[in-house]
């Protein structure tokens, strides 16, 4: 298995750096940089702009080098921990993401928990009494779940708690405990508020999650192997759990890979409505405002989550099942 | 009895992973300032690909006895496998490629209190999974699915060892 992981690892790698590459290239491709925009900005307003400070701030990171030493620049600071320096915040990125991340880590976690509680025995339910009336009513919710887009249920949600329950279930905690460090109220505040944006944006993806999981315990439960652990007297419950939830489990695990930049990504405009203090509205603003250094942290931090997604699915697929796949005689 | 090693030119490719890993990562942590993630990561690269460098170099130097009675390893991570005691066998196939091709494979035995592990680039590997799954079969090993596909992609073909003639004799 060390082998498998340092061959995963040094695969991870150059895919990052593609990634990064990538990343800087698209940041830069409109014409400008923040400077330019935000000098036009306070001149369209008739305000006067401190040029000097501006001067200084783009020498000292090297927006008058060609683009390829701004990427060495800017790559070498990420490698050492340095996410740059956010124009529009006039602070360091670390300093301006603060606790956004760990709660953007939270509720993307939570939200795939659910996902995985909630979608697991609905799917098992749907495929263990397929046509039943519980089926049919799931597949309904499922349906509903798939083509509800996340940010209309959010505002949906809202209006109904204010009009008839007269709360605001905005936000992931108390405005009392916002910019307060870290305490067991605001622990508490966020778990009593965490699970209206969990539901929110977890909603479409335990739909498609139990849709898949249901398709493909259909399919195991209807192979010969099944009919014959039946034939033979085994319970049903352990003609279930032995051999088709396994099978029907692998793509679950690979789905961990797409499920948690999903997650994040979709939750940008959720965030939005419910005002989340997570990193999507953030991102969104700073590539409006082409704020380079907190646009490119954010969104090497999605693919760095991307990529370590893919890596556990993979792990957790080699442990599961590491079996070679036999091909009309041949190894593949 | 016969012998089996790791030939160095297939060892190659492991040492230059371990160095194409650990020496950025050291390098990395050693350059400052770095921040409190970065040398979390790169600490624990450093580690990772040092502790394989170095399984690479004692595999390298590890020469395997097979016998009637088991397997025994030679050198630093000297170790015996007796068959009688044998209670453990996984045959695993890892690939990191989608297609799931030129993959490896792990064969991991364990007897009471004693564990080996070995490398499809070992010379003979074959050769020691048909006689592991031998032994397995006659001291009523459980075999698991995953197991018992790997090893018919080897040619060896499940198992009920304990009635069957020698591998060798069925697969000629």
């Amino acid at each position: 298995m060390l082998s498998y992981i340092v061959h995963r690892i040094l695969i991870m790698i150059p895919t990052l750096i593609a990634i990064s590459i990538v990343i800087f290239t698209i940041i830069n491709l409109p014409p400008g940089n923040y400077f330019t925009t935000y000098i036009a900005q306070l001149q369209g307003s008739g305000e006067k702009s401190d040029l000097a400070k501006i001067e200084f701030l783009e020498k000292e990171y090297g927006f008058d080098r060609p683009l390829w030493q701004q990427y060495l620049y800017w790559a070498n600071g990420l490698l050492h921990g340095d996410l740059g320096y956010s124009f529009s915040y006039d602070l360091p990125v670390d300093k301006v993401v603060g606790d956004r991340l760990l709660l953007t880590a939270v509720v993307a976690i939570t939200t795939i928990i659910f996902t995985y509680i909630v979608a697991f025995p609905i799917g098992i339910y749907s495929a263990t009494h397929q046509y039943s009336i519980g089926d049919h009513l799931l597949t309904l919710l499922g349906f509903l779940g798939l083509a509800t887009p996340s940010f209309l249920l959010a505002l949906i949600l809202l209006y109904f708690s204010n009009v008839y329950f007269g709360i605001s279930i905005g936000g992931l905690m108390d405005p009392k405990y916002l910019d307060q460090p870290w305490s067991w109220g605001k622990i508490l505040s966020l778990m009593e508020h965490i699970w209206i944006p969990v539901i929110v944006i977890g909603s479409a993806g335990t739909a498609a999650m139990i849709r898949r999981l249901r398709a493909n315990l259909l399919d195991e439960l209807q192979k010969q192997y099944v009919i014959t652990a039946r034939a033979k007297g085994l319970r049903p419950l352990k003609v279930l759990f032995k051999y088709p939830l396994r099978m029907a489990l692998n793509p679950f695990i690979s789905d961990i890979g797409s499920l948690l930049p999903q997650v994040i990504s979709g939750a940008a405009i959720v965030s939005v409505v419910m005002s989340l203090p997570t990193t999507g509205p953030m991102l969104l603003s700073a590539l409006r405002s082409q704020d380079m250094y907190l646009a490119g942290s954010f969104l090497m931090f999605m693919a760095f989550l991307t990529v370590v997604g893919v890596f556990i699915s993979d792990l957790a697929l080699a442990l599961l099942d590491p079996r070679i796949r036999l091909q009309a005689g041949r190894r593949q | 009895m016969t012998r089996h090693a790791y030939p160095g030119s297939a060892m190659v490719g492991d040492y230059l992973r371990a160095g194409v890993g650990f020496i950025p990562a050291m390098a990395i942590l050693v350059s400052a300032p770095i921040g409190p993630v970065a040398t979390g990561l790169s600490a624990g690269f450093a580690a990772l690909f040092g502790v394989f460098g170095l399984r690479t170099a004692l595999r390298h130097v590890t020469q395997i006895e097979a016998t009637e009675t088991g397997l025994s390893a030679s050198g630093p991570l000297a170790t015996t496998i007796r068959w009688a005691e044998l209670n453990r066998i996984k045959l695993a196939y890892y690939s990191t490629r989608r297609d799931r091709r030129d993959g490896w494979m792990q064969l991991e035995l364990r007897a009471r209190g004693a564990s080996l592990r070995l490398d499809s680039r070992i010379e003979g590997f074959e050769q020691l999974v048909e006689q592991s799954a031998r032994a397995a079969a006659e001291h009523g090993v459980e075999i698991s699915a995953a197991t018992a596909a790997n090893m018919e992609a080897l040619g060896i073909r499940n198992p009920d060892f304990c009635n069957l003639p020698d591998i060798a004799e069925r697969r000629a």
